[in-house]
């Protein structure tokens, strides 16, 4: 019997739940020696500002135990520059966007999520909340649920595409912020981004980052980003899509159980390139092999 | 210039250990080897969660069917490729970057090796020596000490080697650029990869004698292919309506040293 792997993000249909997070897939592009594009649920473009971003200096990246550190500083193109030159080479690829946004104020997140309202090759729209406040002291948009759910009623009222709420996990009660955002009219959510940490050169006892601090992901995070998941699946009513340290059919399968209707792949497309077109395939003989022939039917399907 | 990436999963020929802590590591992988140019790189999968990432290493010898790595154990990553032996199977993504382009009209190339800069002119003295036979080769290889000189023997048929060491326990007793800057030529093209105070000492020689001069970078890198961007290094100078940072494994790690330090 065919296997229906389709699930819907508000009026978006996406043909698996298996996407690529932001800011680990690039612009698509380079990741298609070893990934069909168009075969995956949706990818994630790297995060983009208004203006173009210079990022942090080096170092950047730093491996931790069963993960790594970044503090890339949201190096990216700016919104002209990825209008003009990234969209027409995504739509080539015929794969379904995902354009990751952030800003400084919630003008900046206003005025990307205009521009790109016009863009068909965009399915969705998700906003980076994790980003300073420049105006409010620097206090990161999603680290309070009333700034949270300001930028989700500005992004709300410039599009009528899915918006997808990108949760920071660094925050003493996760549901409060989704709750939050979820009454302003938000699509989705998504979580988590990193987990702030460092690392320390004990010979020359500097931060291995030059930034100091940095965020966590890959295999390390898995747990962390599974309890959250799971804890804003029950309590709220959005669709949720899972991001943490996901690297195997089995990590993916943790977390629709848990109540993700769709999964992110980060850290781990570094390991294994080829890896999220493997999980779309691996998902659909999984499926079949138990006799299932949905994989809604796996949804939430935790038994506490 | 980037060629076709593939992720092979390559036969594990060879691991010695050649000098304390450096060891060889030859692999089967014909899909990389058939395309792999000079200076370019290979992301060496470790297959478990810690440590996680692929590891960066420059091809150090390139034949029809396999490639060699020549590789220090400074961590865990080496430290379980140390322990990798024949036949294993291990996952390489690449070739990666833009390698070394050497000049087609220089009637004289100099290699500058340092530590385990070394690595990556073996393959390119080779490329040489075959595409541009009449070509004039020096080679220059400097370490800390003698143990440190690699490959003395596969280099000294290929060009005019010469050596220096730190200690003086093998040729000059003194710096290898000493032995750059010590050469009368008026057109040369210089390729260099190694420490990076040395490869600055070595672009600077080369600014003031007016040579040509490409050297091979380094930095933390995630990915290896132009996705995280997290092997950023910063320009000395910036031309006008220049970006500060490169990206080593795509915009390089090979580099016109004009480009980085003007
Ligand atoms: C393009 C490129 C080509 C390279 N070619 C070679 C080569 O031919 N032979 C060789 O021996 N090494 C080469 N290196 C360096 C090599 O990648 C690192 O030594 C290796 O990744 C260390 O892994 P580890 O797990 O053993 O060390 P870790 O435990 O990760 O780190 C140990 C120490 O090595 C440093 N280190 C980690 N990664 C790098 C890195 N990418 N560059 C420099 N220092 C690093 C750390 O800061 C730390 O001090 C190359 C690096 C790059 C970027
Ligand atoms: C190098 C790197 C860059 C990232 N850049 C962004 C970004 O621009 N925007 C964003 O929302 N998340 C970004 N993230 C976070 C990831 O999208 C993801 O939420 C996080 O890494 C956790 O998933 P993982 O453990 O599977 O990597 C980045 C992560 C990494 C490792
Ligand atoms: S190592 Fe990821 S962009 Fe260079």
């Amino acid at each position: 019997m065919a296997i229906n792997l389709t699930v819907a993000i508000g009026d978006w249909q996406l043909k698996n739940p298996i996407m690529t997070a932001s800011g680990t897939f690039g612009y698509g592009e380079e990741f298609s020696p070893f990934v069909k594009l168009s075969e995956l649920g949706g990818i994630v473009v790297k995060g983009i500002s208004l203006q173009p971003r210079d990022g942090n200096p080096p170092p950047r990246v730093v491996e931790t135990a069963c993960g790594m550190l970044n503090a890339i500083g949201l190096e990216n193109v700016g919104l002209a520059a990825f209008i003009d030159q990234k969209i027409p080479m995504l739509a080539k690829t015929k794969a379904d966007v995902v354009v990751n946004i952030l800003g400084d104020s919630i003008e900046e997140y206003e005025e990307i999520t205009a521009a790109l309202d016009n863009e068909d090759v965009v399915k969705a729209i998700e906003v980076n909340i994790s980003c300073p406040n420049v105006k409010k002291g620097g206090v990161a948009f999603g680290t309070n649920a009333d700034m949270a759910a300001k930028v989700t009623d500005a992004v709300r009222r410039k599009t009528g595409k899915p918006i997808i709420i990108k949760l920071s996990p660094n925050v003493t009660d996760i549901v409060e912020i989704a709750k939050a955002v979820e009454g302003e009219g938000a699509t989705a959510i998504s979580l988590i981004n990193t987990l702030l940490g460092m690392a320390i050169d004990i010979e020359t006892r500097r931060p291995k980052l030059a930034n100091i601090v940095g965020g966590l992901s890959g295999p390390a995070i898995k747990p962390l980003a599974l309890r959250m998941v799971y804890q804003v699946a029950s309590a709220t009513n959005l669709p949720i899509i899972g991001i943490g340290g996901i690297s195997s059919l089995e990590d993916v399968l943790e977390f629709i159980i848990a109540g993700a209707t769709a999964i992110q792949i980060g850290t781990a497309n570094f390991v294994n390139p080829a890896l999220s077109g493997e999980l779309v395939r691996g998902l659909e003989n999984y499926l079949q092999n138990k006799g299932l022939t949905s994989v809604k039917q796996l949804a939430g399907s935790i038994i506490t | 210039m980037n060629l076709p990436q593939v992720i092979e999963q390559a036969t594990l020929l060879a691991n010695e250990m050649i000098a304390p802590e450096i060891h060889r590591m030859e692999l089967h992988a014909p899909g990389i080897s058939g395309v792999a140019q000079p200076g370019q790189f290979v992301m060496l999968g470790l297959s478990g969660l810690d440590p996680l990432l692929r590891r960066p290493f420059s091809i150090h010898q390139c034949t029809d069917n396999s490639i060699t790595l020549l590789y220090k154990v400074v961590g865990k990553g080496t430290t379980a490729m140390a322990q990798m032996g024949a036949p294993q199977q291990v996952s390489l993504l690449g070739p990666l970057g833009n390698g070394f382009q050497p000049a087609l009209e220089a009637t004289h190339h100099c290699l500058v090796g340092g530590g385990l800069g070394i690595a990556p002119m073996l393959f390119l003295a080779n490329h040489i020596r075959k595409s541009q036979p009449n070509a004039g080769v020096t080679i220059l290889l400097g370490g800390r000490n003698k143990q440190e000189l690699l490959a003395q023997e596969e280099f000294a048929p290929l060009g005019n080697l010469q050596v220096a060491t730190d200690d003086g326990s093998a040729g000059l007793h003194g710096f290898v650029s000493e032995l750059l800057e010590n050469i009368d030529r008026k057109d040369m093209h210089v390729y260099t990869c190694g420490p990076l105070p040395m490869m600055k000492v070595v672009a600077e020689i080369c600014r003031k004698k007016s040579w040509l001069c490409q050297v091979s970078l380094e930095s933390h890198m995630a990915c290896g292919m132009g996705a995280c961007l997290g092997c950023a290094v910063e320009k000395a100078e910036l031309r006008p309506n220049e970006k500060k940072y490169v990206h080593v494994c795509k915009d390089g790690p090979v580099f016109n040293a004009s480009l980085l330090w003007l």
